[in-house]
């Protein structure tokens, strides 16, 4: 096993594509290390700039969680150019997404260059260059024969040749990470903190883990078909499907067949929603001032702000409605591409890293504990929590002959000491948490492995090695 | 679905012929690589790297130059900007508007002085910004221009480019709409000035209607131009160092 392996290394180093492989990884981890950390150093500097500027002037009528820079955006960025700086935080709980960060939107949407495109992209790609004339080139060039009538059996030839081909992929794999950690580490030490390290080697094992599936894959395509040009066809159509098509369908399908209604539609049904819970509960107000129900200002104002509010609640609703169901939408399109071990490996890989979805919903959750803890801060200070909506309300109603405007209650402002302001700290989950997440992903991984590993050992022990 | 027109065809027909031009650069890629390797499989495993490299690695490795060294000003400073273009009206603008605040919340009615100056004032404000708005944009467009010509010997990239042009999905005919769009806005301040002014004008004036004018396929074709000139020479070029390899070959 041992002879097999150490000629089939010999083989693959001397190969073209292991040394453009070498070359290639060099590079693309270069670029990841330079473009992340100049990334990050921007992102931190701007956030404690934010952050300070903020906590030097707290309001109780509203205040911004920002987003806090992920040091481990480089293994899996899931998204981060999309995510905004920060949410401005109202009482009641009221979450509004600030504008994005800065991008061009005039250049191509290009994929991050983080380690999880570099290996879902490149790495599968070379693995099946690596190993697609595995058994079909042997058989091809007659060695096949040869090495099977030693005392070599078919399941020992086969391992070999799996071996070799993971061997041979770790050494630009692990070349690239340690450039890219070198250049990291150097001007983010953070990068390289304990908790960090175990999720980056968390990320190569998983890293490997996927490879392996590609590594299976080569073997059992070569193992079936005969001519080597041919098997490279199939494999490189199975890449396309796995990796290119079947992880970006189930969105723009879920797009096309989900019954959220649009941005446009929901945007429609706000007009009739403020006449129907704001101005029928003002004209129902008014109607009483008129029947003279209603005596004094005070009266009044208690009555309409009560309105507005419940106005203002409902309105919260239906957005909070729209963007849970923007949510459910998302979530099916990511079950929906599982199917693919590409897919698989970028939602676990922004689970360790704790990037993409992820972390969105740890900050909603986050945001959503800082809430309570921000409206009892307001409790404290002003004495009243007012809720708000996007929306603000005003209008006059006569009360004894004399015009009155009455408005959407605010908010108001605390002008005492705020030095107890409470801060908002985002937390970061531990990596027993993160793996529990990334659960499913890895047992997905792992099921393709078998089933893979299982079919190209069956199909290599049936195969006609004349 | 809207009706296609006669142009849409021309540009769909036009799309076609630029569409040939870029395949038969790949074909002649593959005629080229294939008289300079000895077995298929390897000829395919070179045909892959750089197809590869070609649609996905280089066009991503200009886009990502370009955003590293073209700057574009940060949030903050955008936003310094439009403070500093507005400054000039901003005391004004203050007073304006509290007094606007004030006139309604007293349960009055501002006077049509105030609600005119007001509405001027936030329309330069509105101004103000546009033309911030408008210079980033400029630097955008600098910026994916820097993209476009690190990345000019990527067929795929020039394709890209022609194909947008003509299907006038490219960044230019957004300019343009976005132009369109500016002037309308013009027309629609000063319908809108006549509420202030001449209320009876007001209600008997139309809303202005939005109009643009797409890029004629002529001007679209004339812009497509050095894309399929490049195409073809990368055919060209491709097919001669085939020619030349193949009269080199060993044939035995």
């Amino acid at each position: 096993m041992k002879t097999i392996i150490k000629k089939e290394l010999l083989d693959n180093f001397q190969s073209i594509q292991f040394n453009v492989l070498v070359v290639v990884s060099i590079v693309l981890f270069i670029a990841n290390g330079v473009i992340f950390e100049k990334k990050y150093e921007k992102q931190n500097s701007n956030y404690n700039e934010l952050v300070t500027k903020l906590y030097q002037q707290p309001s109780t009528m509203g205040t911004t969680l920002y987003t806090k820079p992920n040091a481990l955006l480089f293994i899996a960025d899931g998204g981060d150019k999309y995510r905004p700086v920060g949410y401005e935080l109202y009482p009641k709980g009221r979450l509004s997404a600030m504008p994005g960060k800065v991008r061009n939107f005039k250049m191509p949407d290009i994929p991050e260059l983080d380690w999880a495109f570099i290996i879902k992209i490149v790495f599968t790609l070379y693995v099946l260059l690596l190993g697609y004339s595995s058994v079909s080139g042997e058989k091809e060039q007659g060695t096949l024969r040869l090495i099977l009538s030693n005392s070599h059996g078919r399941i020992k030839f086969l391992v070999s040749k799996y071996i070799a081909i993971i061997l041979t992929i770790s050494i630009p794999l692990l070349i690239g990470i340690l450039i890219s950690l070198i250049i990291l580490g150097a001007s983010i030490p953070q990068v390289l903190s304990l908790d960090n390290l175990l999720r980056i080697l968390l990320m190569v094992m998983l890293a490997f883990a996927y490879l392996s599936i590609f590594a299976f894959l080569s073997l059992l395509i070569s193992s079936l078909v005969h001519q080597s040009s041919l098997v490279l066809l199939v494999l490189l159509a199975v890449w396309i499907l796995f990796a290119i098509i079947v992880p970006n369908v189930p969105s723009i399908l879920s797009e096309e067949f989900s019954e959220v209604p649009s941005e446009y539609e929901t945007a429609n049904q706000v007009g009739p929603m403020i006449q129907k819970q704001v101005w029928e509960r003002i004209e129902t107000i008014r109607k009483r001032v008129q029947q003279g129900e209603i005596k004094t200002e005070q009266e009044l104002k208690e009555l309409t702000d009560e309105a507005f509010e419940q106005g203002q609640q409902d309105l919260a609703s239906h957005y909070k409605s729209y963007n849970d169901a923007m949510k459910q939408r998302a979530r099916m399109a990511r079950n929906l591409s599982r199917i693919s071990p590409t897919a698989l490996f970028q939602f676990a890989s922004e689970n360790i890293a704790q990037t993409g979805l992820i972390q969105e919903e740890q900050f909603e959750k986050d945001s959503q504990n800082y809430s309570a803890i921000y409206d009892d801060y307001i409790l404290k200070k002003v004495g009243k929590v007012v809720g708000t909506s996007p929306w603000n309300f005003g209008t006059g109603i006569e009360l004894n002959g004399k015009p009155i405007h009455i408005g959407s209650p605010r908010p108001e402002e605390y002008n005492g000491d705020k030095s107890d302001f409470p801060r908002f700290e985002e937390s970061k989950p531990s990596i027993v948490r993160s793996l529990k997440n990334a659960l499913l992903d890895l047992a997905g991984l792992i099921l393709w492995n078998l089933v893979l590993a299982v079919l190209a050992f069956a199909a290599f022990i049936r195969c006609d090695i004349r | 679905m809207g009706m296609l027109g006669k142009a849409d065809w021309i540009s769909i027909l036009l799309i076609f012929g630029i569409s040939i031009f870029y395949l038969v650069c790949f074909y002649t890629l593959t005629i080229f690589i294939s008289t300079v390797a000895n077995r298929p499989a390897i000829s395919m495993l070179i045909l892959l790297q750089v197809w590869i490299f070609l649609i996905i690695i280089y066009p991503n490795l200009g886009v990502i130059v370009a955003e590293n060294f073209y700057k574009l000003p940060t949030e903050q400073e955008i936003w310094q900007q439009k403070e500093t273009a507005f400054h000039p009206y901003a005391e004004e603008h203050k007073k304006t508007q509290d007094a606007f605040d004030q006139a309604v919340e007293s349960g009055g009615f501002p006077s049509k002085e105030l609600r005119m100056r007001n509405f001027e004032l936030w329309v330069k404000r509105a101004q103000t910004d546009h033309q911030v708005d408008m210079e980033f944009s400029k630097k955008l467009t600098q910026q994916m221009k820097l993209a476009q010509v690190i990345s000019i010997f990527s067929p795929a990239v020039l394709y890209d480019q022609a194909v947008q042009r003509l299907a006038r999905t490219d960044i230019l005919s957004f300019e343009k709409f976005i132009e369109g769009a500016e002037r309308h806005w013009q027309k629609f301040i000063e319908w809108f000035k006549l509420r202030y002014t001449d209320r009876s004008a007001f209600q008997e004036a139309k809303l202005p209607e939005f109009s643009f004018a797409a890029e004629t396929n002529t001007k679209s074709l004339a812009a497509t131009l050095p894309q399929v000139l490049i195409l073809f020479l990368f055919s060209v070029i491709l097919f001669v160092l085939a020619y030349v390899s193949f009269l080199r070959k060993d044939v035995r």
